[in-house]
């Protein structure tokens, strides 16, 4: 029964049995290194950012100890929650400047769940929108959104990859296949639509970074970009201004000039966060389905018959793939962890 | 019809400093807790002589949030916790509400702390993307010139700052 004070009693398990789901939890992470794979090559494909560029800002992108004596000026005069708020609509440019002006703003934003989990997640997404000069275009609650959801926009698979000129999620397939992720250079939209400068203005650009990205979804090259490009997504120009595309000229006058490197150039890894359970998920591949794709198509150049970006997971979905997946019970059976399941069920029948 | 009557019924406010102005009820209920009060007291006994009061909120204030009510009394009544769309642009605002908010910082902050204690949601997200509005865009030294604000950095969080513009810039 509950004490008078309402406390709840913890239902007694003995001081050394662990609770079951922890145990699970334990097994699982096994079954995950033995047999699956983040694959984070493809995270080097798109924009990305060295750890040693995130160890600059390490210490002071995100404080949970300042005590600020000094106020916010003529903001104080407004209820803290109600700032809060706002600045949950703020868009990440703006809160980063707003993280500059003294200790008391900085601590305000830090304080902010949603601000927690996205620099403590999607740093590197945070750092790209604020370097293509999209960062403006992005609140702290859209960004948060986004991140703590899992699917991608156009296939519903799992996607692991945000678009950012859209902010949306996508898979990796679909950086390159989906026409709306296709990436134009200003110069192109100008041409194709005849747009005034205004026009221009209000398309969603973005400055490229430079950097290694892949060339292509079946492509194993690679190609250093050096230059920065100013960049826009085709399709919202397209749904505007399609109709001044003159009609009678040859089709091929209507067809972009768009090089699927700039898709790639475009996107950015961005794990799935529960907040529930606090914990990111990258996607997961299986290995087991890996070997037997190569084993399967030796030396085949072009698309192979399993390709390997189809087969990732969200981590409870390559947990269900697992047990249907006879490859990856090898490797799981062949792995030095795999004595641990033995003793967890052992440990489950004597509860 | 008895929905009719109510509509044009009368309500009086009085605000702190004294002055009392007379109301439609259907205005008064963009407010929802005069809304709640009228439906509890039935709002019969409320007269000239009887005004309700509204502590904390002047006459100049009060005659502010009464005109944005008058212009906004044939609004739909959105949900109350229906954040995901109504607030979803910071910078959203309709004309009208964008000419009523040209008023200096003070008049602002206190249609904000007027709308927070009457509770009418729809102009407090007005006043409160309003300041957002204030704040978007600008530097650091810009948001602290325009509210005020005094830098209590550090030297040595002021380098902290510099690794984080060169982190964000690209080289």
């Amino acid at each position: 029964m509950a004490p008078a004070d309402g406390r709840l009693v913890s239902i007694s398990h003995s001081p050394q049995a662990r609770p079951r789901e922890a145990l699970q939890t334990e097994l699982d992470e096994a079954i995950i290194r033995a047999a699956g794979s983040h694959r984070r090559a493809y995270a080097l494909t798109v924009v990305h950012v060295s750890r040693s560029d995130h160890s600059r800002v390490q210490s002071s992108i995100l404080t949970s100890s300042i005590v600020s004596q000094t106020g916010l000026g003529a903001l104080d005069r407004l209820p803290v929650e109600l700032l809060l708020q706002a600045l949950r609509h703020m868009d990440m440019q703006t809160l980063f400047s707003l993280r500059q002006v003294n200790l008391r703003a900085r601590q305000m934003v830090d304080s902010l769940k949603e601000y927690r989990a996205v620099v403590s997640y999607g740093l590197t997404a945070y750092c790209a929108l604020l370097r293509m000069r999209l960062a403006a275009h992005v609140t702290l609650l859209g960004f948060y959104r986004l991140l703590c959801s899992q699917d991608c926009a156009f296939c519903g698979k799992f996607g692991g990859f945000v678009f950012l000129p859209l902010w949306i999620r996508c898979c990796f397939e679909c950086i390159e296949e989906d026409p709306e992720t296709r990436m134009v250079t200003v110069a192109e939209v100008r041409r194709l639509f005849r747009l005034s400068r205004a026009e221009v203005g209000r398309q969603r650009a973005c400055l490229t970074m430079p950097g290694i990205y892949t060339t292509g979804l079946y492509s194993a090259d690679k190609s250093y970009q050096r230059a920065r490009l100013k960049l826009v997504p085709y399709f919202p120009a397209m749904k505007e201004f399609g109709d001044r595309l003159e009609t009678g000229v040859p089709r091929s006058r209507h067809q972009p000039f768009w090089d699927p490197v700039h898709n790639f150039m475009a996107s950015c890894e961005l794990p799935y966060y529960d907040p529930q359970t606090q914990t990111v998920d990258y996607g997961i591949s299986c290995v087991g389905c890996e070997a037997r794709a190569v084993e399967g198509n030796p030396g085949q150049a072009s698309r192979p018959a399993v390709a390997p970006w189809d087969g990732i997971f969200s981590r409870d979905n390559f947990l269900k793939h697992f047990k249907g997946c006879r490859q990856a019970q090898k490797l799981w059976e062949a792995s030095p962890e795999a004595a641990l399941e033995a003793i967890i069920k052992r440990d489950v029948v004597h509860e | 019809m008895a929905e009719a009557k109510a509509a044009s019924q009368k309500i009086w406010l009085v605000s702190n400093d004294n002055a009392t102005m007379e109301v439609d009820r259907c205005v008064v209920e963009r407010s929802m807790l005069l809304k709640n009060m009228l439906e509890d007291l039935g709002g019969a006994d409320i007269s000239p002589e009887n005004p309700i009061p509204i502590p904390n909120v002047n006459e100049a204030v009060l005659r502010k949030v009464v005109e944005w009510c008058e212009h906004h009394r044939n609004d739909p009544v959105t949900a109350p916790d229906d954040e995901s769309d109504a607030r979803k642009k910071t910078t959203d605002i309709e004309e009208w509400d964008q000419k009523f908010m040209q008023v200096d910082q003070e008049m602002l902050f206190e249609i904000i702390l007027a709308s927070n204690f009457l509770d009418i949601k729809p102009l407090l997200d007005v006043g409160c993307k309003t300041v957002a509005n204030m704040i978007k865009g600008k530097s650091p030294e810009e948001i602290r010139k325009t509210f005020n604000i005094t830098n209590d950095f550090s030297a040595e969080e002021e380098e902290q700052i510099r690794r984080e513009n060169e982190w964000a810039e690209d080289r």
